[in-house]
């Protein structure tokens, strides 16, 4: 109540800021891409274990173009949620959030399965673990979320920061 | 105004300790001490929310809250004159 009384009060000018300075222009972070990416690796799951064509060379050509973008998109996971946990989170938000190497460490075990197999469980899995790695990035800004289908298959349920403006 | 300042903190270098966003009250003190978080107008940098150490009699210095602070170094110390409050109170965003 106060916060949205003062956040107004703010929106309107009357209340003066004061930075909290970096020392390094502030790099921009967002655990988006890894999300997208791991929906990714379960749509390319879906549309392989699906694919309707008769003819087998173009059944052959389309589940051999998913394994090789659910090989790239699992990768991606990885090297997204890499980044934000190895640059991002520095000492103090690690000593706020310990569970978080963990959970890291989850995240690549599980995109690896992702990789090695087809297994819709193991992308489902992964969604969730990058999903509950949003939630702590977000906690870390003090920036609520949301868990929202997403608005394209396999409209699994995402982690979203709901944003003032 | 009479002392009183009400700020919004920008930028994450006192997180966790004071988020960006966060709304902070600071009241101008005769006497500061080394951990309190000041609000300063600091001749380089303009109005800027920082920890105090090695306080002496007429001046400071300051650092951040975590490694990506501005070193105490290049903030340099700064005369009292410049502080303009202790943080006496936060509100910070809802989680």
């Amino acid at each position: 109540m106060i916060y949205s009384i003062l956040n107004y009060l703010d929106r309107k000018g009357l209340i003066e800021r004061a930075s909290a300075h970096c020392d390094i222009p502030c790099g921009i972070y967002d655990p988006g891409p890894a999300l997208i990416a791991a929906v990714s690796v379960v749509r390319l799951m879906d549309i392989a274990h699906d694919g309707a064509s008769e003819d087998p060379v173009a059944l052959a050509n389309l589940r051999a173009r998913c394994t090789l973008r659910k090989e790239e998109e699992a990768e991606k996971v990885k090297q997204e949620v890499r980044v934000i946990w190895g640059d991002y989170f520095k000492a103090p938000l690690l000593e706020a959030h310990p569970n978080v190497h963990a959970l890291v460490h989850a995240i690549m075990q599980k995109a690896s399965a992702c990789k090695q197999d087809v297994h819709r469980e193991d992308g489902l899995a992964l969604v969730e673990l990058v999903n509950e790695f949003a939630e702590i990035f977000w906690r870390t800004k003090s920036i609520e979320t949301a868990r929202k289908t997403c608005p394209y298959p396999p409209q699994l349920k995402l982690v979203y920061p709901v944003l003032d403006d | 105004m009479l002392g009183w300042s009400l700020i919004r903190v920008t930028g994450e270098s006192m997180s966790p300790m004071l988020s960006s966003g966060a709304f902070a009250l600071f009241k101008r003190s005769a006497i500061y001490r080394d951990g309190d978080v000041l609000l300063v107008d600091h001749p380089r940098f303009g109005k800027i929310v920082k920890r105090a150490i090695d306080v002496s009699a007429d001046s400071l210095w300051l650092e951040g809250a975590n490694a990506n602070s501005l070193s105490r170094e290049s903030m340099g110390p700064v005369q009292r004159a410049h502080v303009q409050g202790k943080i006496v109170y936060q509100i910070a965003r809802k989680t």
